[in-house]
């Protein structure tokens, strides 16, 4: 790899950030977050603490031999262009400096494997969320999949509903919350033994590159920006459980 | 649950979100008048910028983009500041009363 090489996204690759089920490696996820059409190679492998150099040059190999990125110089759109917003007035004040910074993603990776669901088995979804006509409209859509949900958008309740018996098969997670900060507790929940491998994706307004790094390299399954549809984040959840 | 019975679910609780806006707007008047009269804001800031997170988070999905963009450009502005200068007050004002033109119900 020459460290002076700049990479960016090509289209196969900002489609894969927003598909809502990505078979991309954590660390290859990392990277493709990275790239930003800008940094060099050696600046990216700087950034990829903790993988090391070779790791880095082996994913960057292989995210270019799947066509996921390119060199800046053929890639016709470097950086992530901003992705499920339509900006009706661009005339907003403010409005044009967030289509330089807004990182709109829609991220889930795939489970390892098929999850097969026993008869009269319902997946249970714990939804941290502190707006709560939006918590009501996720509980309205994962009900009609069949699906049970739990609410909480406090330190205290999200302790309780995840201690619950039985514990939640995956966890949309929002980070800023009246009490506790979303990356916290899914920090908390990596390291403790019966929470560490159930699956987060965290679902935030907070759209930059920098949030969605934190996320991932906490070690969340999915990251999924604000605002969303519903049915992407239907598609999220189904993906990082295993279901079909 | 049927997908008609859905869509009506999803109408009123976008209706009861429509109709809890102002009294969300006017939380965000009052904070922004306490941060706007305060050379450090301290903790009106932070709540602030909690509340437009909120809506920017929210708004799109409930059908009302141009509120959330707005929200979400009212946040970045403050994000990060510890106090505002006149020209960020003035952009702040500006930006509020976006927001308050894009809660609006359709004429």
């Amino acid at each position: 790899m020459d460290p002076k090489a700049v990479y960016a996204l090509t289209a196969k690759g900002r489609s894969e950030l927003n598909s809502a089920g990505t078979s991309l490696s954590a660390a290859e996820l990392k990277l493709m977050v990275l790239i930003d059409g800008k940094a060099t190679a050696a600046r990216i492998e700087a950034q990829a603490s903790p993988l090391t150099p070779a790791a880095v040059d082996e994913a960057i190999g292989k995210l270019a031999r799947g066509g996921f990125i390119g060199l800046a110089s053929d890639v016709s759109s470097g950086a992530i262009d901003i992705v499920g917003l339509t900006l009706a007035d661009q005339s907003m004040a403010g409005i044009d400096s967030l289509r330089k910074n807004g990182y709109f993603v829609k991220i889930a990776r795939h489970a390892a494997e098929e999850r097969k669901l026993a008869k009269d088995e319902k997946i249970t979804v714990l939804v941290v969320e502190d707006d709560p006509q939006l918590a009501k409209l996720l509980r309205m859509y994962f009900r009609m999949e069949n699906m049970e949900t739990r609410l909480a958008s406090s330190r205290s309740e999200i302790a309780a509903a995840l201690n619950q018996k039985p514990a939640p098969d995956v966890v949309l997670l929002d980070v800023v919350l009246p009490d506790v900060n979303g990356f916290e507790v899914l920090q908390r929940m990596r390291q403790h033994d019966a929470m560490k491998k159930i699956p987060v994706i965290m679902c935030t307004a907070r759209a930059t590159r920098e949030g969605v790094l934190e996320g991932l390299q906490h070690g969340a399954d999915g990251y999924v920006t604000k605002p969303f549809e519903v049915d992407v984040l239907l598609r999220a959840v189904k993906n990082v459980i295993g279901l079909p | 649950m049927t997908f008609q019975k859905l869509g009506k679910e999803f109408q009123e609780l976008r209706d009861e979100y429509r109709r809890g806006m102002p009294e969300k707007l006017e939380r965000v008047e009052k904070l922004w008048a306490i941060v706007s009269a305060s050379k450090s804001a301290g903790r009106p800031l932070l709540e602030l910028c909690r509340e437009l997170h909120t809506v920017a988070g929210s708004a799109g999905t409930f059908g009302l983009p141009e509120l959330g963009e707005a929200a979400l450009a009212a946040e970045t502005h403050l994000t990060g500041a510890d106090s505002v200068g006149d020209a960020g007050r003035q952009q702040m004002s500006r930006l509020i009363e976006e927001l308050k033109k894009a809660s609006l119900p359709p004429s």
